[in-house]
């Protein structure tokens, strides 16, 4: 399983939208939901509300199974109901992992598109946890590969940067 | 899901193997299977290999997601098992190892990286990779075959 962790706190995001802004958050139903909840469908509420309290205008939520599957993306600018929604987005904030917010530039490409999700390898998630722990980092990461896995948290702040929603 | 990964060839598999050992293999149905390297049918295809060549594969397991350590573990697998082969990628690898740390566990995949899958243009293309495969970024396989690709059809920005 895919191993993502974010770049942004939630002020650093704040700082990268406009008042005028229309939101789409985006996210997977899939790794990033593993991944400390990061993404899934709490997390895009979560974060909805977040933004809405802070008087962001979010127009719009959208779920995917996988934002890896290209063909899926290219769906959602294509087709109704969500083809008008992305038409009139100017935002989109991915839950997703590197490969997701490839996908999402390549779609969208007159959106803006934050940059969130920092992949730092591959995972075994286990109920004993009760999360996913980094096995298989890249090695650009700096961290050394561990067949029992590293806590997110740990991750997260051996790089600066933060794991689980926001 | 999404990692990349390439069959390693099948002389160095057997050579972590012994005709006296109790063999078990775990495979994917998700990441592997769309690069052609795992899921039920190469996972028959290498069982069918070694009984050929005299070995005892006793056990096959297909898991949706062998990163997903809970499903190794509630397989009940045969107690005497002396090795597993993970046809998986590394992640599987490691929760195969977790998951039964009396049991040398083989890899008989290399994972090279993450993918993008196009299932319209039946490729996945490599994206962030590891150090060893930095050079093989932006190549695109076959979706269920590996087969790689001399044309890129998938025009999307790779990260360096």
């Amino acid at each position: 399983m895919i191993v993502t962790l974010r770049k942004l706190s939630y002020e650093d995001l704040k700082k990268k939208l406009k008042k005028e802004d229309k939101i789409v958050i985006w996210s997977c139903n899939n790794c990033v939901k593993f991944c400390n909840g990061l993404g899934g469908r709490e997390a895009m509420a979560r974060l909805k509300e977040k933004l809405e309290k802070d008087g962001f205008n979010v127009i719009h939520t959208e779920l995917i199974g996988l934002s890896c599957v290209l063909d899926l993306v290219h769906l959602r600018a294509l087709e109704e109901p969500t083809k008008t929604i992305f038409e009139e987005a100017t935002v989109i904030i991915p839950l997703a992992c590197e490969d997701g917010y490839e996908n999402l530039k390549h779609v969208f490409k007159d959106k803006r598109i934050i940059d969130v999700p920092l992949t730092v390898g591959l995972g075994v998630f286990s109920t004993e946890f009760g999360a996913l722990r980094l096995t298989v980092p890249f090695e650009d990461t700096g961290i050394e590969a561990k067949v029992e896995g590293i806590p997110l948290e740990e991750v997260a702040k051996k790089l600066g940067v933060y794991a689980g929603p926001f | 899901m999404g990692a990349v990964t390439q069959r390693k060839p099948f002389d160095e598999i057997k050579s972590h193997l012994k005709k006296t050992d109790r063999i078990g293999i775990i495979s994917c149905n998700t990441c592997v299977r769309f690069c052609g390297t795992g899921g039920l049918e190469r996972m028959e295809e290498l069982a069918s290999q070694l009984r050929k060549e005299g070995y005892t594969v006793e056990e096959e397991l297909l898991v949706t997601a062998a990163c997903i350590r809970d499903y190794i573990e509630r397989a009940r697998l045969s107690k005497g098992l002396t090795k597993v082969i993970a046809l998986t990628c590394d992640a599987g690898w490691t929760s195969i190892k977790q998951a039964l740390p009396d049991v040398e566990v083989i890899k008989a995949n290399e994972t090279l990286g993450i993918m993008v899958v196009s299932p319209g243009n039946g490729v996945l293309k490599l994206m962030k990779t590891y150090k060893k495969y930095k050079n093989r970024a932006g190549d695109e396989f076959g979706l269920l075959t590996g087969e790689p690709k001399k044309e890129k059809v998938l025009d999307l920005e790779v990260p360096k």
